[in-house]
């Protein structure tokens, strides 16, 4: 059996693990063993600045370390995003956002240990993140979720609604919604600013 | 392709698909996982359980200190005599409420009983309407407790309302209960005034008292 495969099969039992089972500093970290690439990609999908994403993980593990033995075996993932939704919610609504030009002001170039083979398409990727960052950004956050957990995370509709803890039927409305959101708002944005042709 | 089939690889534009492909340059710093297990290893396991009370009564205590506090001086006494008072009064205050509580209960309970004499005493009457006045009075009649049936319509007659005539009835058979004829029949004179049955009635109970008939004969 692989490794990698074993180890996660046996931290995810762990995870699972009901409080008389299992420690609770055992507990949770095999969650953050499991869970948190995940956590950080969604923390930075829904508008927290790449400087400040592992700031923000931590966050999220601490209110998950105080409330460990409240978290319901097999619920883990589903509260560990729910807790970085509200902690992006919080970001977004404390922290002055950065305009595109001022990030792109920022960006240093590629990163030399990148496998990407060509320079000038790495740095294409980078501008395209930005700009996905901006147009993302006036989203509203509760169509933000779904829309980067369907089309940057590729997770299922049914999953979708176990993490968010909303109806089916709610997770297509607001992705609907959202899609509509994002092609109006690329289209306008890829009309005027200069940055457009940068995009194919 | 379903209506959800992600962008990336449905939509038309190449532009969409682009900017939703550059999301894979999300990937955490190393050394982001190491922090964080070493940031929840240094957090203090307990149970998840909240005293809410206990955090009240803590924060009142807290903040009387508090107050208590602002007047001590660098190691004087008036710390000692600001803190005992505070005390004094708090221990003054619980054994306030600890004696009205006692009193209350043991008033409570000498009145649950079923001789409405207490109530009587009290004024409780007060609390009736006339009615519900009279047919108590009835009833502490027929149960051989002539006096507070007395109390009642005496009560009755006092607030000299459509119910007098049915008071002072009342009132004359309590009293005759009670042996007091004389006072009976006085009381009886605004009910002789005529031939009704209700003046017969009095007659007949004026007549009997007076030739004595036992007063438990009277309902």
């Amino acid at each position: 059996m692989d490794a990698t495969l074993f180890m996660d099969d046996h931290l995810t039992e762990i995870a699972a693990m009901p409080p008389s089972e299992v420690s609770s500093k055992e507990r949770i970290a095999a969650l953050v063993r499991l869970h948190y690439d995940f956590v950080w990609r969604s923390l930075r999908r829904l508008g927290v600045r790449d400087g400040d994403a592992d700031d923000a993980a931590q966050h999220v593990f601490l209110i998950a370390a105080r409330k460990v033995e409240a978290i319901r075996p097999g619920c883990e993932t589903s509260y560990l995003y729910q807790t970085a939704l509200r902690i992006a919610s919080d970001y977004r609504r404390s922290k002055k956002r950065r305009t595109e030009v001022d990030f792109l002001d920022q960006l240093d170039g590629p990163d030399p240990s990148d496998t990407c083979p060509s320079v000038d398409e790495m740095m294409d990727m980078r501008r395209a993140r930005a700009k996905l960052d901006s147009i993302l950004d006036s989203m509203p956050m509760d169509l933000r979720a779904v829309f980067v957990l369907h089309e940057l995370d590729q997770t299922t509709m049914a999953d979708i609604a176990n993490l968010l803890d909303v109806p089916a039927g709610t997770v297509a409305s607001r992705l609907r919604r959202a899609r509509k959101l994002f092609v109006e708002t690329v289209e306008r944005h890829l009309g005027s600013a200069p940055l457009g042709d940068l995009l194919l | 392709m379903s209506e959800f089939t992600p962008l990336i690889k449905s939509h038309a534009s190449a532009r969409v698909r682009q900017l939703l492909a550059s999301a894979e340059l999300d990937r955490p710093p190393s050394g982001g996982k190491q922090r964080a297990l070493e940031a929840v290893s240094a957090v203090e396991y307990r149970p998840s359980t909240t005293n809410f009370s206990g955090i009240a009564l803590g924060t009142t205590v807290h903040r009387l200190i508090g107050a208590v506090t602002l007047y001590e001086g660098k190691g004087g006494p008036l710390r000692w005599i600001v803190r005992g008072g505070a005390v004094g009064v708090a221990v003054g205050g619980l054994l306030l409420a600890t004696i009205v509580a006692l009193r209350w209960l043991e008033a409570d309970r000498s009145t649950a009983g079923t001789n409405l004499a207490a109530h009587v005493h009290e004024g409780a009457a007060a609390a009736l309407t006339n009615s519900e006045a009279l047919r108590r009075a009835q009833l502490e009649l027929q149960a051989g407790r002539a006096d507070a049936a007395l109390e009642l319509a005496s009560e009755v007659l006092g607030r000299h309302g459509p119910s007098e005539l049915q008071a002072t009835l009342l009132k004359v058979k309590a009293l005759i209960a009670l042996g007091r004829v004389s006072e009976a029949t006085e009381a009886a004179q605004p009910l002789l005034v005529d031939s009704s049955s209700v003046a017969g009635e009095v007659r007949e109970l004026l007549s009997g008292a007076t030739s004595g008939t036992p007063a438990s004969t009277v309902r």
